[in-house]
């Protein structure tokens, strides 16, 4: 079945179709949300918020938006993801002190990032600010062109361009930093 | 590395991300799905079923439910659950059950003893009894059984159903501003728990109605009396005083004098959500903390007052883009006032005699003067056309005005379509701008003087226009005609005669000896008291000098002589607060009407970088293009470049929360030139290499003008 047709049948409630959207979609959202930075262990959690989220939102939108606003939720739902990290951290931090924190993450994620040299630049663009984080992902992960990232993200074309060199540049700065191209595959 | 090497290393990382894990299941979500709808379904019968005096209530609490709700799905990941997401609510055995059946009595308890209520009275608030039956439900086994949500996150959502609204304002305090439709759910929450107190409080009252009602000063109930004597008073009283304020709730005298009855005052919560907060939601939190409006059919403001009201709740009510409850609670409010200040009640008539009050007539010219948008306005124009070409008799179009129609009207206002309907002015009209010397103008002012007290009509001083009368007094210092110049001053105590003027102003003409231009802006007068005030502009190549007017009862422009003078090449502040954003607002509807740029040549920067920030916000990238510099010398991109990427933006943020002042530098330089003004952000938006934001424009001829990305 074709997406838009999906995408009308689950505007009209059928819960099946929206099913087979989640099927088709959740990858794109699971890989998007890791790459932003959610931990792998929560990344179900928030796949599974984005969709929730979604669903209230599927009237909303025009069909041929479906995609930008796949994107644009789980955006914003990853912003949430991290101000809560943040604060959990500081009081995780508190109450256990650094020893055992992160272990668990480090275990799951070294899973993902085989490599040292991809461990090195996930990192690198997870400390990115969100303003040029998100153009990096979108452009070289998701495959999104300028117009599509200035729509997810509300900015005009001419700031993504710009972005995306600036967050190339830091990010050649902080690979240099760390050394992490000294490292092979 | 090269970017070859770049590109080659952000693929292979893309590759890697291939490995991210999935558990994924689409029908444990079609699953939540299906429990939230149902849960839905629960507060709806919730509604229906409760027929007792807490009926108001229980509405609260259902529409609270739908909020929560949502906030119990949207934010299940927003908990301290690290450890315990894993272990599904089933593992729950009975005395871990028991642990939190004792917390949550305890949790309560805590929120009870704030409070300073008995347990029928703790029992009867709204939230209370929500969040009772929410923890029943989230303990109940059958809920257990079927939840997908872990316990402990559930019942982290219940607790805060439990906040009182003093707990939710500071659990906002070091917490990033809420977005609108956050905002929205926040403020909604927050009044209806309001409510539920000032009902409870109110049953209080009622209850010792007798002894309150002895605190009278002068035969007259007295608030401030009562307050003062809380100690005599009964225990639940003396509670109720001592905590209803921290909640927002202050005892006052009833509008009918005769009871005291818990009125809303939160001018100290309103203080804390600033910035933290949408605006509109924050205008909705005044307009409830001003209510009622009317009071037993009649108004409790005074006519005009009333009429400036409305017209704040009717912006506010049109600035609102994400509608919850509260906003139809303002609805009503708009409603209600609305009908008494057009048909009256049934004590109060609008008219006497057959013809409509003075007082009434005012009130309703002064819709008329809205600039933007307004369903009253389009509502009263043909009506009030009608009755002033009448004598403000009484006819046919007041008696058959169908209240229904301004009903009508703001449906339209909020699908945007009232704004095509709108009857047309002449917008041009409404700034005056005149050069002087100006030989035209010379002439009559001239005539005036050759004619002084003359009966002629033609030389009445109510023809002459504001700039017209300043032109005139100053010709009339220069020319030495006194009783001119007391015509023309406004009257005020210490300058009743010629002598106190002469003496006030010395040798110094009010208008400078050199090459000026007078502006008028009729949008920025303000009428009270059927007088009208305003203010001439007086422009020199070094000054701005403002000379305040006012049209006084026989139509004459008189010159008050509390006379400003600006030195140009001075800083310029200004404060960002809501008269000067709706100002803002105000300019930028009209503008965008038919970008007639006439509206906009005599504004200063601030105010076009202002129209081209709310338009931002709006996603009207129309307005915004209207506004960007056309120059050959500069960039501009296509219309077609410049709007395809553009789009209605939910995250870009409110100006009117972001910043808190404007500033620059005020320069005279002959022709064109470029300036930079500065956006201050509030103290809660800066960080440490940003604590304001320059925003370029470029003077033009016709005014000025928005460079291409003026934030960049």
């Amino acid at each position: 079945m074709e997406k838009l047709e999906l995408i009308d049948r689950a505007q009209k409630g059928d819960k099946v179709a929206y099913g087979e959207l989640m099927n088709l979609h959740h990858r794109t959202v699971e890989k998007f949300a890791f790459q932003c930075g959610v931990k792998a262990d929560d990344v179900q959690d928030v796949t599974q918020e984005v969709f929730m989220k979604l669903y209230r939102f599927l009237n909303h939108f025009r069909q041929d938006q479906f995609s930008i606003w796949l994107y644009k939720i789980t955006l914003n739902i990853t912003k949430d993801y991290y101000r809560l990290t943040n604060r959990e951290k500081v009081k995780e931090s508190k109450i256990q002190g650094e020893i055992n924190f992160g272990i668990p993450r480090k275990l799951t994620e070294s899973k993902i990032l085989v490599f040292e040299e991809d461990r090195v630049l996930h990192e690198a663009i997870r400390a990115l600010e969100e303003k040029y984080r998100i153009p990096i992902v979108l452009f070289y992960f998701q495959e999104l062109t300028y117009d599509q990232i200035g729509e997810v993200m509300n900015i005009p074309l001419a700031t993504v361009k710009t972005r995306l060199l600036s967050a190339k540049d830091q990010l050649n700065s902080a690979i240099a930093l760390i050394g992490g191209a000294e490292y092979g595959r | 590395m090269d970017d070859k090497e770049f590109e080659q290393r952000m693929n292979l990382l893309k590759k890697s991300y291939n490995r991210v894990p999935s558990k994924f299941k689409a029908d444990e979500v079609l699953s939540k799905i299906e429990d939230e709808s149902q849960q839905q379904q629960y507060g709806t019968v919730d509604k229906s079923v409760n027929t007792s005096k807490w009926q108001k209530n229980s509405v609260w609490a259902v529409s609270l439910a739908s909020i929560f709700l949502i906030g119990i799905l949207s934010a299940s990941f927003m908990n301290d659950h690290d450890e315990e997401k894993n272990s599904t609510a089933a593992e729950y055995d009975q005395k871990e059950m028991e642990e939190l059946k004792k917390d949550y009595q305890s949790e309560r308890e805590k929120r009870q003893k704030m409070l300073g209520l008995t347990n029928e009275q703790f029992d009867h608030l709204g939230f209370v009894k929500f969040a009772d039956s929410e923890f029943a439900r989230i303990t109940h086994p059958d809920t257990i059984k079927k939840s997908t949500l872990p316990l402990k996150i559930a019942y982290g959502e219940t607790i805060k159903y439990l906040l009182l609204p003093s707990e939710m304002v500071t659990s906002l305090k070091n917490n990033s501003p809420l977005n609108e439709e956050m905002s929205t759910g926040f403020v909604d929450e927050l009044s209806s728990k309001m409510d539920d107190l000032k009902m409870v409080y109110d049953l209080v009252i009622t209850k010792n109605k007798e002894i309150l009602n002895t605190a009278k000063m002068n035969g007259k109930l007295d608030a401030d009396y009562l307050y003062s004597r809380r100690k005599d008073l009964p225990e639940p009283v003396q509670l109720m005083i001592s905590n209803a304020s921290q909640e927002g709730i202050r005892i006052e005298v009833a509008p009918n004098q005769k009871e005291f009855i818990a009125d809303i005052e939160m001018n100290d919560m309103i203080f804390g959500l600033d910035g933290k907060i949408a605006q509109s939601a924050l205008n909705s939190l005044y307009i409830k903390q001003m209510a009622p409006f009317t009071y037993g059919g009649e108004l409790v403001y005074d006519t005009q007052e009333s009429a400036y009201i409305l017209e704040s709740i009717e912006y506010s009510l049109m600035s609102v883009r994400q509608r919850g409850e509260l906003y139809s609670v303002i609805k009503s409010y708009y409603e209600d006032l609305a009908y008494t200040l057009i048909f009256g009640s049934s004590n109060t008539a609008v008219f006497s005699n057959g013809k409509i009050k003075e007082e009434y007539q005012t009130a309703w010219n002064y819709f008329l003067l809205i600039p933007s948008v307004s369903p009253m306005k389009y509502y009263l124009k043909p009506v009030v056309d009608s009755l002033s070409a009448n004598n403000w008799e009484v006819n046919e179009t007041y008696k058959l005005l169908d209240f229904n129609d301004l009903k009508d009207a703001v449906r339209l206002a909020e699908t945007g379509e009232l704004a095509k309907l709108m009857p047309t002015e002449e917008l041009a009209d409404s700034v005056k701008v005149v050069e002087w010397p100006n030989s035209e103008l010379h002439q009559k002012i001239h005539g005036y003087l050759k004619n002084p007290g003359s009966k002629n009509p033609d030389y009445a001083l109510s023809n002459l226009t504001p700039i017209e009368s300043v032109l005139l007094f100053s010709y009339a210092q220069q020319s030495d005609f006194p009783e001119v110049l007391l015509d023309l001053t406004l009257p005020f105590q210490g300058m009743e005669s010629v002598a106190d003027i002469q003496a006030f102003l010395g040798n110094e003409n009010i208008l400078p000896e050199e090459v000026i231009t007078l502006m008028y802006d009729e949008r920025m007068s303000t009428s009270q008291n059927e007088e009208l005030f305003g203010m001439i502009e007086v422009q020199t190549k070094e000054t701005v000098k403002t000379i305040p007017v006012v049209k006084n009862r026989e139509g004459v422009w008189q010159i008050d002589l509390g006379i400003s003078v600006t030195t140009l090449g001075e800083h310029y502040y200004e404060p960002i607060t809501l008269k000067y954003t709706k100002r803002v607002q105000r300019i930028y509807e009209e503008f965008k009407e038919a970008y007639d740029f006439d509206i906009i040549r005599s504004e200063s920067p601030d105010i076009i970088a202002g129209i081209y920030l709310e338009a931002l916000y709006s996603g009207d990238a129309e307005t915004q293009y209207a506004l960007l510099l056309d120059d050959v010398n500069y960039l501009r991109p296509t219309r077609e470049e410049f709007i395809g990427e553009y789009s209605r933006s939910a995250d870009v943020m409110d100006w009117k929360t972001l910043f808190e002042s404007v500033e620059y530098q005020l320069e005279e330089v002959q022709g064109d030139h470029d300036q930079v003004i500065y956006f201050n952000l509030k103290t809660e938006y800066q960080t440490k290499d940003e604590i304001q934001k320059g925003f370029q424009l470029r003077k033009t001829s016709e005014g000025w003008r928005v460079h291409f990305m003026p934030m960049q």
